[in-house]
């Protein structure tokens, strides 16, 4: 029968209007559309226009033939009633939801712990799922041919995986489905870490029935939100190709040059005068034969040659906005107060110069003059004046005039400067520990840190290379060196290393020199470890050691002995740098534990590298630098991403310009002008915090609404099993800390149902509250750490809320909203709190009964 | 046909039926409608079927959770009439006495919220009901209207002191001129719904929150609220700011 007899009849026409409109319409739902009593004509009907159309075991629906032919008629009804057509209707763009569920069994994994049989049948009873498929190992390359086919034979556009956690595959799932599925339409149920590793069946009381139920609440909340959410739009983002590297000491030298010589455009941003870092003041790099500042000037010498890199020196950032790809850089290049290109380093206006002050890049050991080259192999190699030091300037005005050049500006203003760049890297560093009081630290009476005791080595430092004491220039026949000065909480990679070279240098000058390495145990957490790391008999690993200085001799005193040392050098370590917090601002991420930037927690487009991270030794801060530039070139070596923007949407209709998000916002993204409000999209990281105090709704968060996490709720309270535990965990911390304890398979409560939110802050009390009313018994938070949160202080909006909401409550459900901070490493802590506010509910509600 | 009306008090002042009364356009909405029960005006022996049933007053005992169930039972659309009935109302506040809404026990199909509903806002709601349309409610807050309303600021910060102005201090209509936030006084309009054409604020004090949350519960509005905002120290220990209007549901 050709395509003209099927259409002929409007009834049929009718039945194909209705399937595009509807898209899958079950058998009687039709005969109620068609207004029919009888099956006997529809049937007649569906069997003419059979090609058309597909029937699965629940509903009928277009085929693709069928939906070319609606095409077309809609197509010759718009152009016959004048219309110019110049959209195609994408099939792709469809808003019906048709949710597939694949299960993995994760090599045996789940099916251990869980009857996969008895989910798969509960998942296909669920209304809102059309296919469930079962993988035994849904990671395997040899499955993705399988899964894509299924995916479109079902006409499936919302997909829900039921495996492990996001943080392990999530990337890869969005990759099988790149061109089928949008990533927003990819909902992970994690059965694994969050079910089956935790509830390990055992000989005592767990009941296997427990983690099958919760199984299977995970997945159906898995479902439930995965069908509400909204399609998202998409933009796409040419990406510059170019870098700026944050920080010109040895880790952003090395990766500049790496990045340059693969062709991409380098901006070295340097908040300092001089590049070189800290590697440059040292005297020499353990096992190289080379000088380190030899070895710093060669890199420099080529960074300077390198046509692809601008270094700015004296430059600080103000502010970073954009996103992956493409962000905006301002900077403040502060004045030099010397004209860098006329100057050519003679020096005349140093010499001239009358006022002195302690050289901070000789750490306060010697004198500067106000106008000064911070050290010899300095680049740019020009004098400057420090903008704070212009205050003590007599302003003589002698250097201006002894400047033959007239390269001398003291007018010089602040330069700001914009750059665009596709991506950008963090290597600032970080800084000593300073509090040293403790050990008498006194370079005046020969108690020196270990940076000091490298200027001293070096040969163009304070003593020009020769072993002699800072008070009276004798020579030295007595060296303690005392190890792991600074925070307890952890130790310095490279210290025994530091120690060993102080050895070697030390009896190049004087062989007969006495050189005594001290561990004071006390002070050290982890004290067998370092036991058991270090077996150097050269060392001395005492309980307690102490510094005593009388009449000029200083005396270390290890576990009651002695030790007289004619010089003293502790061993600092290095702690965070104190810019880190600023950053924090314009660039996401958070801090670990010792107040380290986080690696895992970095946003995308933005890398670290080098001591940023924690103590670092030279060889691994090269090796991660060269390791970051391959990730950056992989980056910048696409045209273009696309990219889509997670963050928040505002109705209009509901918002009544009270202003409290803009309170709230800790990135300033929301602003209200002439009675409108307007969201900042490259500033908006999706936190959610205003969407949490929005008091008429009109704000959400395109991806974590307020509706999938109520509906997550509701379906987590049909668990039959009581006392109930809700756990708001923060994407960053919270739930890797509760992955973590599935990847330990450390057993807790299978009462405990974890709900993601993007950060503490995000949690409305309005969640608190509906836990409470559908029947749970327990609140858990789990968040970041104190200033580790990735939002800035998300943890503290919480803690508010809570403290708060406390006051209002009835005086037992005190103890039953918990908030706690945890690092992304601590499942163990989270499955104690959890099985300890499990036991207490147990108690109480044995009690009440 | 007129429809029906029954109107029914539970716990409450009365008010909303004092206000009811006293409309302009009672007179009319009389001959409009058929009263089945209305105890002010009308004596009945039985609650009847009616078209629609206006429920003023909060539940407090449980004798009226059976009486409300058959009120639903008769009638086919259901109102909750004043703050009592929407939310729990003024009896939250005590410590010894129920205060529930209709809704924790029955379905309701619309409310007229305010303490009592503000006049013209109640007749337009009349008006609805006897056309047999629904009520319709702002979903904005006070400030979108607020006469109050200045410019806003980032990151400025809010400290509150007071909850009512000093009786000296109240400045009526034109002289008031800026925000109540912003002088220290607690002013629930960010967290209240609009549509009471801002009595209270145009006389010089700040709102209550009678009309109800727009969104979420009365209890976690209050919360999120005030976690943005600084507290002086004797007002932290004031808790009647949380149950003003409503008990939070979280008890079991």
């Amino acid at each position: 029968m050709d395509i003209y007899s099927i259409l002929s009849h409007p009834f049929r026409r009718k039945i194909l209007f209705l399937l595009e409109k509807e898209g899958y319409i079950p058998y009687t739902e039709l005969m109620e559309k068609l207004n029919l009593d009888t099956t006997g004509q529809l049937n007649f009907h569906l069997k003419k226009i059979g090609s058309l159309i597909g029937k699965d075991n629940k509903a009928y629906f277009l085929t693709e033939d069928g939906k070319r032919v609606l095409k077309i008629i809609n197509l010759n009804k718009r152009i016959l009633a004048g219309e110019f057509i110049d959209e195609y209707f994408d099939s792709k763009r469809s808003e019906i939801s048709r949710v597939g569920v694949i299960i993995c069994n994760c090599n045996t994994e789940i099916s251990n712990v869980i009857n996969i049989k008895a989910l798969e049948n509960y998942v296909n009873k669920l209304k809102k799922v059309v296919s469930v498929k079962v993988f035994e190992n849904l990671c395997q390359q040899k499955n993705f041919e399988k899964i894509r086919n299924w995916v479109k034979d079902n006409f499936i556009n919302k997909i829900v995986i039921a495996a492990c956690s996001p943080k392990t595959h999530q990337n890869l799932f969005e990759r099988i489905f790149e061109d089928i599925i949008d990533h927003t339409n990819i909902e992970i149920a994690n059965i694994r870490e969050q079910c089956c590793w935790v509830h390990q069946p055992n000989d005592e009381q767990n009941n296997l029935s427990l983690p099958l139920e919760k199984g299977k609440l995970l997945i159906e909340a898995a479902v439930e939100r995965v069908s509400f959410q909204k399609k998202i739009k998409v933009k796409r983002v040419e990406i510059e190709k170019s870098c700026a590297v944050l920080g010109g000491g040895i880790a952003g030298i090395t990766l500049s040059l790496n990045l340059a010589r693969a062709g991409i455009k380098v901006y070295l941003i340097e908040k300092s005068p001089t590049l070189g870092g800290k590697v440059a003041r040292w005297h020499r790099i353990h096992n190289m034969g080379d000088c380190s500042i030899c070895f710093i000037s060669e890199l420099i010498a080529e960074l300077v040659n390198e046509k692809n890199i601008k270094i700015f020196t004296n430059t600080e950032i103000e502010n970073v906005t954009g996103e992956v790809g493409n962000f905006t850089i301002n900077m403040i290049k502060k004045p030099r107060y010397v004209d860098v290109k006329k100057c050519t380093g003679c020096k005349q206006c140093i010499s001239v110069c009358s006022i002195e002050k302690p050289n901070q890049y000789e750490f306060g050991l010697s004198n500067r003059k106000l106008i000064y080259i911070p050290f010899i192999h300095s680049y740019p190699y020009a004098p400057l004046i420090d903008e704070e030091d212009l205050k003590n300037c007599l302003n003589c005005r002698i250097c201006e005039r002894a400047c033959i050049n007239k390269a001398i500006d003291l007018d010089q203003k602040e330069e700001r400067i914009e750059i665009k760049v596709g991506t950008k890297v963090i290597a600032i560093g970080s800084d000593f520990y300073k509090d040293l009081e403790e050990y008498n630290y006194n370079p005046k009476k020969n108690i020196i840190t270990s940076p000091e005791f490298e200027r001293l080595l070096s040969s163009d430092g304070l003593t020009d290379g020769k072993l002699v004491k800072i008070s009276d220039k004798k020579p030295i026949i007595s060296i303690s060196i005392i190890q792991e000065v600074g925070p307890s909480k952890y130790l310095s990679d490279f210290s025994e290393i530091l120690a060993e070279k102080y050895i070697e240098d030390v009896k190049i000058r004087n062989p007969h020199c006495e050189v005594n390495v001290f561990y004071d145990l006390s002070r050290l957490k982890d004290k067998d470890e370092i036991l058991l790391r270090s077996t150097n008999p050269k060392f001395i690993y005492a309980n307690k050691i102490s510094i005593k200085s009388s009449k000029d001799i200083n005396y270390v005193i290890a576990d009651n002995i002695e030790f007289q040392s004619d010089l003293i050098v502790l061993n600092i370590k290095y702690i965070p740098n104190e810019d880190l917090k600023n950053l924090r601002q314009y660039m996401d991420f958070t801090l670990d534990n010792n107040g380290f930037m986080s690696v895992d927690t970095l946003a995308s487009g933005i890398y670290g590298v080098g001591t940023i991270f924690g103590p670092l030794n030279y060889n691994s801060t090269i090796s991660t630098a060269n390791n970051v530039a391959l990730k950056v070139i992989s980056l910048l070596s696409k045209d273009y991403l696309i990219a889509e923007f997670t963050g928040i949407e505002i109705d209009e209709n509901k918002c009544g310009l009270c202003g409290l998000c803009l309170k709230i916002c800790p990135y300033n993204a929301i602003t209200i002008e002439r009675d409108k409000i307007s969201i900042d999209k490259f500033k908006c990281k999706g936190g959610g915090t205003c969407a949490s105090i929005c008091p008429t709704n009109a704000i959400d968060l395109n991806i974590d609404t307020s509706k999938k996490i109520l509906r997550t709720i509701k379906i987590f309270s049909k668990f039959r099993s009581n006392p109930k535990i809700i756990a708001f965990c923060c994407a960053s911390c919270g739930y890797a800390a509760a992955d973590n304890a599935g990847l330990k398979k450390i057993s807790y409560t299978p009462n405990v149902f974890i709900v993601r939110v993007p950060c503490t802050g995000r949690i409305d009390t309005n969640f608190i509250i509906k836990s409470f009313e559908l029947g749970f018994d327990g609140v858990m938070i789990v968040g970041c750490r104190q200033d580790a949160c990735r939002y800035i202080d998300g943890v503290k909006k919480i803690e508010n809320k809570i403290r708060l909401l406390k006051n209002v409550i009835d005086p037992k459900y005190k103890d039953r909203i918990i908030l706690k901070h945890l690092n992304a490493v601590e499942g163990n802590k989270f499955a104690d709190t959890a099985n300890k506010l499990y036991n207490n509910l147990l108690e109480e509600i044995k009690y009440e009964a | 046909m007129k429809p029906r009306f029954n109107i029914i008090s539970l716990t409450s002042c009365t008010g909303c039926i004092s206000t009811l009364i006293s409309l302009d356009i009672f007179p009319q909405f009389l001959e409009r409608i058929k009263i089945n029960y209305f105890l002010f005006i009308l004596d009945s022996d039985d609650i009847e079927e009616c078209e629609i049933a206006l429920v003023e007053g909060c539940i407090s005992e449980e004798t009226q959770i059976n009486l409300i169930r058959k009120i639903r039972k008769r009638a086919k659309r259901v109102f909750a009439l004043g703050t009592c009935a929407c939310f729990g109302g003024i009896l939250s506040l005590s410590n010894s006495k129920k205060a529930e809404p209709l809704s924790n026990h029955i379905e309701i199909d619309g409310m007229i919220p305010g303490c009592p509903p503000p006049s013209k806002f109640f007749g337009n709601c009349l008006i609805n009901l006897v056309g047999n349309k629904d009520i319709i409610l702002s979903e904005k807050n006070m400030c979108a209207n607020c006469p109050l309303r200045g410019s806003i600021e980032i990151n400025s910060h809010i400290k509150i002191t007071k909850i009512n102005p000093n009786p000296e201090e109240i400045r009526l209509g034109e002289e008031n001129s800026e925000c109540f936030l912003n002088n220290g006084i607690l002013c629930l309009g960010p967290i209240t719904r609009d549509g009471c054409e801002h009595k209270c604020i145009k006389m010089g004090l700040p709102c209550e929150g009678c009309m109800g949350p727009v969104s979420k519960d009365f209890t976690s509005n209050v919360v999120n609220f005030l976690s943005l905002i600084e507290l002086s120290q004797e007002l932290q220990k004031y808790t009647g700011i949380y149950n003003r209007f409503s008990k939070p549901k979280i008890n079991r």
